[in-house]
């Protein structure tokens, strides 16, 4: 599925690369493009109202000398005929003729023309008529000034000479008319020659304000060409540099901004200008570069987004987002195999579905409560497979944050550890039983690091060797030093083969030196733990205290050696052999019965020793198939041949030794020379043989003669005589029957011949041969259950042994008494019960009820006659045929014999 | 079962005796040998129906006889019953290998039992 991963901000996973910092902006030159411009501006300004100024200056000047004038003189005039002054103290160039005029009709006393400030006044004056001597030398009017100048001075003279004369107080009318007619005329010459001036003055104004009118249409003209010219210079250049500031450069940046409009950040943007204009190309540079560092971070986020991606997708962990209200948004495909849920059945539901039930509620409140906290929860749940199952997940789940720190989703993390939880747990127990074995074990545990030569000794390591557990340091030192200087060669030796890896553990024996001085036998293993490199870099083991069994050891060497003489002083042969046969050891008596010189001998004839030895080889075959399956022998007895050649008869105990593991050793045998017992008991089971056979032949005949002669007439008494003569007969027979069939048995003479026997049948024939006693003593014979299998064994021997249990039953139960007799049929054999209501036979005499000759002390009580063989019969032929025979009894309540013989196969049944 | 001629081989008087008269009186016809050599002798002479062969017996035992019954052609096929007393395990095997009808021991058949069997014997042929 399409991985729709929520990335917050804060997520750490990704690291952009950290963006550089912009160089600073550069500084701007003082001519920007715009104070050029406006530079340009100012100065095109200037120079045209610096036009404009200087020609309306210069007209205005020819104006003003002549109006000057003329206010001043009407404005002092206004003045005195409003002001009426006494005393006019007046330059006098500007002394009217309304002035004078006053000073005339005696309205103005005094017209001092310097007055006080004459001096200053004069000064002005003086300035002023250089002022206007410069003004009539440039403009050609030095005569008209020369007359104002020489009537000005005349008239000065006589101001200062009238002032002095005021001053000094001779001026009398006369004096006053006098120089008031002389005043006036001077004034009059002055004012005549001031009109002169003035005249040519304004005649010089006019012509001025005429060559001034020229020359100013002729500036004008030039001044608005230079100004036009001007104004379009100003105009290409502006658009020049217009296109070659601003157009330009704007379509170069256009074609930039186009380029990192289209995603080609690689052209540089290149610039040697330093206005706004560079500035902005600078910038946009600038902003280039970021754009393309932004775009190798994005593209370098979406790659590690990509590998997050798959790597989320491949996890074996199942990675489960939820949104905040725990709905689940995505699921990993290892979110399927662990739960068995797929992306489908999961997405939208709630995480809920997994429970098992198998934590409270609490615990799941405390997770959503951590959670919620925005804190992570780590932990073991147990959660339900979608098959039902229950598996272990370590999950962690962490919530995620947008910029506000509201919780957008949930991260769940988890990892099927039910495996690693049973194999932790397997762990500690393993440890646990470790440490218990440790604990309930005897040996010393010791932990070498050969790296630094430390070595943890354990409690029991130290008692061992008599030291509490804070002595001894945790240094190899402290081995070494009590190690017995003798096993120290052989000890490193051990310890270099193991680590050569010649020896598959390390193992050794040495003794330590005991606290207390002696030395302590010790059986070391350990094993080695390795580096990558494979050098060994700690060992472990431990120290087992042998100092017991070499005691032991030293004991049963001790012991042996005693066995080996007794076996050497005995008269019993002993023998060790392989299983093969291969005599090992022998004794001397061994040698002895089998005619060697003596042990050494016998050992030597090898091999062939058995084949010469033993006279029937299929009886010792069939000693040794007896020893291989059981294990041992007993009683086995068996003819061989001594090296001379003679015959003995030998009886054998033997015995397989084993191995630890089961396999045979060797075996060992006890053997004793019987062949004399075995002649007597040869002569003799040939004596009763012959004399039970001798026996029998009067005996039938005696007995055939009497049932012969029962059949002939005769008196009552003569009768009984023969009727008890044929019982007495009958019994002697059974009795050598008996002692014969016991001696064939004992013997192993006989040769049973087994075949399936119907028992119904034999029971029948038993039953009517003793019916006759049955019905005298009025007994209640029971048949059941009759309906098993016929049993395998010698007819013959059968009947004999049910005949002789049926007519004990019926012999020792009282008149009127019942027997019952029953069969059945369980594991292959079958079991057939007699059982009677009879006198029952004590309890002490029932261990051995089934021994030759033996009679259970209440047996005579009913029957003198018995001879103790009947139950031992049945015993050898229980045996003989595969059976047992067993007897349950209750003194006087009555007695169940069981004889069990094996229940023919199928097959022979049929047959 | 009147005109059946039986071979009696017992050296045992009395047995013999008593068994000769209890045949007798079931209405056998019954020659009588005392010896082995009698009995082989009276058994190719009159050639009987049965002959009830003891083992144990004077001049030649019962085997013997029977390995020359059933060595002669003529003889061969005679019915023999062994009547012994012996201990029947080599005997017996020794015996049904010469085709001998059964192997009783005389110790444990009365009189009356012999009888009964013989006529069974006869019966079933």
């Amino acid at each position: 599925m399409p991985l729709n991963l929520p990335i917050s901000d804060t997520d750490r996973i990704v690291t952009g690369a950290p963006t550089e910092a912009p160089p600073p902006p550069r500084q701007l030159s003082f001519w920007t493009t715009e104070r050029r411009l406006f530079g340009l501006f100012v100065v095109f300004a200037l120079a045209f109202s610096s036009y404009v100024i200087v020609r309306d200056w210069m007209m205005d000047e020819m104006e003003i000398n002549g109006a000057v004038y003329n206010s001043i003189q009407q404005h002092t005039d206004l003045l005195v005929d409003v002001a009426k002054p006494r005393l006019l103290i007046i330059e006098p160039y500007f002394v009217t003729h309304e002035m004078l005029d006053r000073v005339a009709r005696n309205e103005l006393h005094e017209l001092s023309v310097l007055g006080q400030r004459q001096s200053a006044a004069i000064a002005r004056h003086r300035a002023a008529r250089e002022q206007w001597t410069e003004f009539a030398r440039d403009n050609g009017l030095e005569p008209e000034m020369a007359a104002v100048a020489s009537t000005a001075d005349a008239l000065l003279g006589f101001v200062s000479r009238a002032a002095a004369m005021m001053a000094a107080g001779d001026l009398s009318a006369a004096r006053s008319i006098d120089l008031h007619v002389e005043g006036e005329r001077l004034y009059a010459a002055h004012v005549a020659a001031a009109t002169r001036l003035e005249l040519a003055v304004a005649e010089r104004v006019h012509q001025t304000e005429l060559a001034v009118s020229d020359s100013a249409r002729t500036w004008e003209l030039a001044f608005t060409l230079t100004g036009g010219a001007l104004v379009c210079i100003w105009m290409v250049g502006g658009a020049m540099a217009t296109r070659a500031w601003i157009v330009k450069p704007v379509r170069r940046a256009v074609k930039h901004f186009e380029a990192i409009g289209s995603g080609n950040y690689s052209r540089p943007v290149l610039t040697r200008r330093e206005d706004e204009f560079g500035e902005m190309l600078r910038s946009l540079d600038r902003m280039r570069l970021n754009l393309a560092d932004l775009v190798a971070a994005r593209d370098e986020w979406l790659a590690r987004l990509r590998v997050l991606s798959r790597a989320v997708e491949s996890s074996d962990a199942a990675i489960l987002i939820t949104d905040s209200r725990g709905l689940i948004k995505y699921v990993n495909p290892a979110f399927t195999t662990i739960t068995g849920y797929s992306a489908d059945e999961a997405l939208g539901r709630n995480p809920r579905m997994l429970q098992s039930g198998d934590h409270p509620p609490e615990f799941y409140a405390e997770l959503w409560a951590t959670i919620t906290a925005k804190k992570v929860w780590h932990g073991d749940l147990v959660n339900r497979h979608k098959s039902g199952r229950l598996s272990r997940e370590q999950a962690s789940i962490s919530p995620v944050m947008d910029d506000a720190g509201n919780i957008t989703h949930f991260v769940a993390v988890k990892t099927d550890v039910t495996e690693q939880r049973q194999t932790e747990q397997a762990l500690q127990a393993s440890e646990e039983r470790f440490a218990l074995a440790m604990a309930g074990t005897d040996d010393g545990l010791w932990d070498w690091n050969l790296v630094t030569d430390t070595v943890y000794y354990s409690d029991r390591w130290k008692a061992m060797l008599g030291y509490d557990p804070g002595e001894l340091e945790a240094h190899i030192g402290a081995f070494d030093r009590l190690m017995h200087p003798e096993d120290r060669d052989r000890v490193r030796a051990d310890k270099d083969r193991y680590l050569a890896g010649e020896a598959a553990s390390y193992r050794s024996e040495f003794r330590l030196r005991h606290k207390d001085g002696h030395w302590v036998h010790i059986l070391a293993r350990g094993s080695a733990a390795r580096n990558a490199e494979g050098l060994p870099v700690r060992m472990v083991g431990t120290h087992l205290d042998l100092t017991e069994r070499v005691l032991m050891e030293s004991r049963l060497a001790e012991a042996e050696r005693r066995q080996r003489e007794i076996l050497e002083q005995s008269v019993q042969g002993f023998y060790q052999a392989t299983e093969n046969g291969r005599l090992l050891a022998v004794n001397p008596a061994m040698a002895t019965i089998l005619d060697y010189d003596g042990p050494l001998e016998m050992l030597d004839e090898w091999p062939g020793f058995w084949d010469r030895v033993c006279l029937d080889k299929p009886r010792r075959a069939e000693y040794l198939h007896q020893m291989h399956t059981t294990g041992f022998v007993t009683g086995f007895e068996y003819r061989l041949r001594t090296r001379t050649g003679r015959i003995i008869w030998a009886a054998e105990n033997g015995r397989a030794v084993l191995n630890g593991d089961g396999s045979c050793s060797y075996y060992e045998g006890f053997i004793e020379d019987i062949t004399q017992r075995k002649e007597a008991e040869q002569l003799k089971t040939d004596f009763v043989s012959f004399v039970t056979h001798q026996l029998r032949t009067p005996l039938s005949g005696i007995r055939w003669m009497l049932d012969l002669a029962r059949q002939n007439d005769m008196d009552e008494e003569t009768a009984s005589f023969i009727a008890d003569a044929y019982s007495s007969a009958e019994r002697l027979i059974g009795l050598v029957n008996d002692l014969l069939d016991i001696g064939r048995l004992e013997s192993g003479r006989l040769i049973s011949s087994p075949e399936p026997v119907d028992l119904a049948g034999t029971f029948d024939s038993i039953l009517a041969d003793v019916a006759p006693l049955v019905a005298s003593k009025g007994l209640d014979v029971q048949r059941s259950s009759l309906d098993v299998p016929p049993v395998l064994a010698d007819p013959q021997l059968a009947r004999q042994a049910l005949l002789n249990l049926i007519s004990n039953a019926v012999k020792y139960t009282p008149d009127g008494g019942r027997v019952t007799i029953q069969a059945r049929v369980h594991d292959g054999l079958v079991s057939c019960a007699v059982q009677d209501s009879g006198i029952g036979i004590p309890a002490t005499s029932q261990a051995r009820l089934f021994e030759k000759f033996y009679r259970a002390e209440n047996a005579s009580t009913i029957d003198t006659e018995g001879t103790g063989l009947g139950l031992y019969l049945v015993r050898l032929i229980a045996e003989r045929s595969g059976g047992t025979i067993t007897c349950r009894s209750v003194e006087g309540q009555g007695s169940t014999f069981t004889l069990t013989l094996p229940a023919a196969a199928p097959r022979e049944h049929a047959a | 079962m009147t005109g059946k001629t039986i071979l009696l081989a017992e050296d045992e008087r009395s047995l013999r005796r008593a068994a000769e008269v209890a045949l007798t009186r079931r209405g056998f016809t019954v020659i009588a040998a005392v010896n082995g050599e009698e009995a082989l002798h009276l058994a190719r002479l009159h050639r009987p129906d049965l002959i009830l062969l003891d083992l144990l017996m004077p001049k030649m035992t019962g085997m013997q006889v029977l390995d020359a019954l059933r060595a002669d052609p003529a003889t061969r096929d005679f019915k023999v019953l062994i009547l012994s007393n012996s201990s029947r395990d080599l005997e017996i095997a020794g015996a049904e290998k010469l085709g001998v009808l059964d192997y009783w021991i005389k110790a444990n058949v009365s009189l009356q039992e012999l009888g009964d069997r013989v006529v069974k014997v006869f019966e079933a042929a």
